[in-house]
């Protein structure tokens, strides 16, 4: 009898496992956006992602009600089964901390499922003897209806760890990748817990569960305040130190897995005994259903915050009032269960459960923002909020501009990364053959600057869509896109995808930044009939090598020697790629670097890609090799100082562009970018040695003159500097022909000549007119201000003092305003306090 | 936010200073910054201007037991105010030994600008006890005590000006002449 008994314990042990691996490889898998296509780029809808989960939970609960014993037998080896089958979907192959499928997800999670369900059977039919012949420990059977109680109570505890782990993914920067180690954490908490806490307590049983239910939703509320006190920039240092890492590793798999071990560990725990301690197919699956409909609910009851509607507390409270929901559902499943059944220990669990509902109720809960981690220098963020569909903070990046980011991912560039943009959206519509291009739909975050470049390029109605387009109208006007008065809409997916598919747009265009779904492969590229042309771009440090691209490919410069591609569809003119196969990258491996050092590996792997394709030019080879030699920097240097220069690119870049008499513009930005690099680096040999020659094969080359011109003012040579800008304003034909409009860049490169020359009036005057055009371009202004306190102008000391009024704090403007050039801190000394 | 290198602290009495404010006065036009050039000068003992041949980092144990990095780098060049050929080893904070053992320091000077080969002018001071069993010349100021210099197309060199000390390019010739007489003003002044 008991070796009867071993083989079958032993059998039951290994289909649990199957059947969990099954359920958790399915689970990790089965997520939105189940069929994508370009307006899955900014990631699926909260609601859409929820229904998913929850469709997965439910299949889930079905499975294992259907499996029937081996569910009591080995719940131990069901849930590591389980946690082994989520950590798989670290191997997965992934697209730069985003996970791409090159197949849609609702086909990768197939086979697991399928798994799940062989396993299911088998067990039903193998197992099925064993469970009569036993007497069941824990509570005697109960009706399905009676485990209301522990389905709510388990609603309730997976409501706290929904909040939590909503937080636990903004500290750890949010990636996809960070989203399935999160998941293999709480899954092996669940398990550890289920086998530290669950197996123990010989009985098992519903009351046992629904109280350990109520424990886990409790135990959220206080791990929410260590969420809190983990989400201080201070505090998250500390944290990593504890592991001997520090804050510039967020984003890793060490610190990732750390912060969402301290945040779940001690619901998490609780929910495991939960599991462990259900011991019937019945109230497993009651568990597991819960689970889903609090996971379906979640972003509707975050979105409305009922219990701070109805105790009138004011702004909703995010992801830290879910937790606090949570407490109080599990409170009241657990009432619930106490008035079901008449048997347990009524009395304790019924007080427990009011307990918690009035402590949770009567507990004041604020929103907890999760501020970027690390920043050499701190930045007070303008606005920080949160809505169903996340976090997001507006930080000021520069001249008054703002950034806005959404748990963490930004949804548009930091200022030294609009020149960049500003260069993508224009080869954009300059690709969209010769047409003209009026209206668009836009993936992504209308921004300022944004709408502006647009604008300029002729587009004059701009519809809006994203994943997250419910909070869009509160973003764009915290970052100021409202007072722009561009004309269009912000749209639902749903009515996005009909115009597109009816033919309402010219052009469909993501612009790269923000993208945090998949990028669909090319069965999701296209909308409507084809007809729209379609452009999605992408950063080339985004891994791409296991991606299918499309025949046509778009890139584009960022004005630091680095690139961007778009995939596109429909009628666009760029150049043919050869889809050569990469090799996979798995998301273990690819979550080990650091943010950085993947965006490192991702751009040296396309450039080398596009370097080795037989349309490749001696500009794609020089920019595959300067992408080879980039190493890590600090993070206290400037973009500019971060940017490795080798001669060897240098060389292959000079000798591409003298020897060819026609160079496309993304050649011409890559040129331009390098003389920018290197004038900025302030290499100034390097500068006459690079663009002298390419400036000779192609004379009246605009960026090109002004960085030589800039070389001669270095070399103290401002005579020469102001003969080669002058030459530059008066066109390329020479004597005779119409000046052409001067650049500002030209303009202030003048005016330094000038005053290097000690022609202060001269150089007053080459200014004074775009100045006055452009008021809110402080650097024409302060140069302006400059030069006419060097001529000895009163004026200048007056519009230092209004400038320096707008930009307190200004160290130049405050000297210009008492009419001292040049100063450069408004400390007299500051090397004398910190004694150095 | 970087471990700065702690060194000894400098003399600094209000007569020196007021010297290295005439000093500065002195130095004309050219030399907008020259306040600062002289403070900068009364904290190093000196500024040796050439090309940077070697490059190290080591690592030591601070008193609380972590790991503190510093990288030397070997110069050979000039003295800046006699002309006389110098070669120096010069140490500043942060620095990777590897990938991953190393930090950061915010007062280092940008990696590229120090690697081999680069010109630089660096302005130093010896410190007998930077580490645990180590003393040797520091780079005053961080990164604001080093600067870049090139020979032009006329042949001339030209230091580089940024930050406070040498806000604007200047040729050589005319800062060895400002650092000689600022250096005689602050003899004059110890």
């Amino acid at each position: 009898m008991d070796g009867f008994l071993k083989r079958g314990m032993t059998k039951a042990s290994a289909l649990a496992t199957l059947l969990g691996v099954g359920v958790g490889g399915a689970l990790a898998r089965f997520r939105a956006p189940l069929f994508p296509d370009l307006l899955d780029l900014s990631g699926p809808e909260p609601s859409e992602a929820a229904f998913t989960r929850a469709a997965g939970l439910v299949a889930a609960a079905l499975l294992v009600f259907a499996a029937g014993p081996v569910v009591r037998r080995a719940p131990g080896a069901l849930l590591a089964g389980a946690t082994a089958g989520v950590a798989t979907s670290l191997l997965d192959p992934l697209d730069g901390g985003l996970l791409v499928g090159v197949a849609p997800p609702w086909l990768v999670a197939c086979p697991w499922f399928a798994l799940a369900a062989i396993v299911a059977f088998v067990a039903r039919r193998q197992l099925g003897s064993y469970a009569s012949s036993r007497v069941e420990d824990g509570a005697p059977a109960t009706s399905p209806a009676l485990l209301a109680g522990v389905l709510i109570s388990a609603s309730g505890a997976t409501l706290g760890l929904e909040g939590l782990a909503r937080l636990a993914l903004r500290l750890g920067l949010a990636t996809r990748g960070e989203d399935a180690l999160l998941a293999t954490v709480l899954m092996a908490l669940l398990t550890t817990g289920g086998l530290i806490f669950g197996r123990p307590a010989l009985r098992g049983g519903a009351s046992r569960c629904a109280g350990a239910a109520l424990g886990a939703a409790t135990l959220s509320l206080v791990a929410l305040a260590l969420a809190a006190g983990i989400a201080e920039p201070l505090g998250f240092k500390a944290l990593c130190a504890r592991i001997h890492a520090d804050a510039s590793l967020a984003g890793t798999p060490t610190v990732g897995a750390f912060v969402a071990l301290v945040v779940l560990l001690l619901p998490a725990l609780a929910a495991g005994a939960t599991l462990h301690l259900t011991r019937r197919p019945a109230a497993m699956a009651a568990v597991l259903l819960g689970a889903a409909i609090a996971v379906a609910a979640a972003p509707g009851l975050l979105a409305a915050d009922p219990l701070a509607s109805i105790l009138g507390a004011g702004p909703g409270s995010g992801s830290a009032g879910l937790v606090r929901l949570g407490a109080i559902i599990g409170g009241a499943g657990t009432l619930l269960h106490v008035a079901l059944h008449r048997e347990g220990p009524r009395l304790a669990l019924g007080g427990a459960g009011l307990g918690v509902m009035l402590g949770a109720a009567g507990l004041p809960v604020r929103p907890v923002p999760v501020l970027h981690p690390w920043e050499p220098f701190p930045v007070e963020p303008l606005v920080v909020f949160e809505t169903v569909d996340g976090q997001f903070i507006v930080d000021p990046t520069g001249r008054g501009r703002r950034r806005a980011s959404l748990d963490q991912r930004p949804l548009s560039p930091r200022a030294r990364g609009l020149a960049g943009e500003a260069a993508r959206l224009r080869a954009s519509v300059e690709a969209v053959g010769p047409a003209p291009v009026r209206r668009i739909l836009f993936v992504g975050l209308l921004t300022p600057e944004r709408a502006q470049t647009l604008t300029t390029l002729g587009i004059g109605h701009v519809d809006r869509t994203a994943g997250w387009w419910r909070s869009m109208a509160l973003v764009e006007a915290a970052v100021g896109t409202d007072q722009v008065g561009m004309p269009g809409e912000v749209l639902s997916r749903k009515v996005a995808r009909q115009r597109a598919w009816a033919g309402d747009y010219d052009l469909v265009l993501a612009p790269g930044t923000g993208a945090s779904g998949p990028l669909p492969a090319s069965l999701g590229l296209r909308l409507g009939d084809g007809a729209t042309p379609i452009i999605a771009w992408r950063k080339a440090d985004r891994m791409a090598r296991h991606l299918p691209w499309s025949a046509t490919l778009l890139r584009a410069t960022d004005g630091l020697l680095t690139t961007s591609m778009a995939w596109t569809a429909g009628e666009v003119f760029g150049t043919e790629r050869p889809t050569e196969a990469g090799a996979t990258v798995s998301r273990w491996e690819w979550l080990r670097l650091k943010p950085e050092d993947r965006a490192r590996l991702a751009t040296a792997e396309a450039e080398v890609r596009i370097s080795r394709s037989w349309t490749a030019s001696s500009v794609d080879r020089a920019v595959a090799w300067h992408a080879l030699t980039q190493a890590p920097s600090s993070p206290f240097e400037s973009a500019i100082e971060q940017v490795e220069l080798s001669d060897a690119s240098l060389d292959l870049l000079r000798e591409g562009a003298v020897g060819s008499p026609a160079l496309s513009p993304f050649d011409r930005g890559v040129i331009e970018d390098a003389a920018r690099v290197l004038t900025e680096k302030r290499l100034v040999p390097e500068v006459v040695r690079f663009a002298g020659p390419i400036a000779e094969a192609h004379p009246g080359w605009p960026a090109l003159e002004r960085a030589l011109a800039r070389a001669d003012l270095e070399e103290l040579n401002p005579e020469a500097a102001l003969a080669r800008l002058e030459a530059l304003t008066r066109g390329p034909t020479g004597q005779g022909a119409a000046p052409v409009a001067e650049h500002r860049d030209t303009a202030l490169l003048r005016t330094a000549a000038l005053l290097e020359l000690d022609r202060p009036a001269d150089a007053a005057a080459a200014l004074r007119t775009m100045a006055q055009a452009r008021p809110g371009d402080l650097e024409l202004s302060l140069r302006l201000a400059d030069a006419l306190v060097a001529a000895g102008d009163p004026e200048g000391r007056q519009l230092a003092a209004r400038l320096y009024a707008e930009h307190p704090g200004h160290p130049e403007l405050f000297g210009l305003a008492q009419g001292k050039r040049g100063m450069t801190s408004l400390d007299p000394d500051p090397s004398r306090r910190d004694g150095r | 936010m970087g471990d700065d290198v702690r060194v000894l602290a400098p003399l600094r009495s209000t007569a020196l200073l007021l010297l290295c404010g005439l000093c500065a006065a002195l130095a004309g036009p050219a030399e907008p910054g020259g306040g600062a050039l002289g403070g900068l000068l009364s904290r190093s003992d000196g500024g040796i201007l050439g090309t940077v041949v070697s490059h190290e980092v080591r690592a030591f144990e601070a008193p609380d037991g972590e790991e503190v990095f510093f990288t030397t780098v070997g110069v050979e060049g000039t003295d800046l105010a006699t002309g006389a050929p110098e070669t120096l080893e010069v140490t500043f904070s942060g620095g990777f030994i590897h990938a991953t053992r190393g930090a950061h320091s915010s007062t280092a000077p940008p990696a590229d600008e120090v690697r081999t080969g680069r010109r630089v002018l660096m302005f130093h001071r010896h410190v007998d006890h930077i580490a645990e069993g180590f003393s040797g010349d520091v780079l005053v100021d961080g990164r604001e005590g080093l600067f870049p210099w090139f020979s032009s197309r006329r042949g001339e060199t030209i230091v580089q000006g940024r930050g406070r000390a040498i806000t604007r390019n200047v040729r050589l010739l005319q800062l060895r002449d400002t650092v000689r007489r600022c250096r005689e003003t602050l003899g004059q002044g110890r």
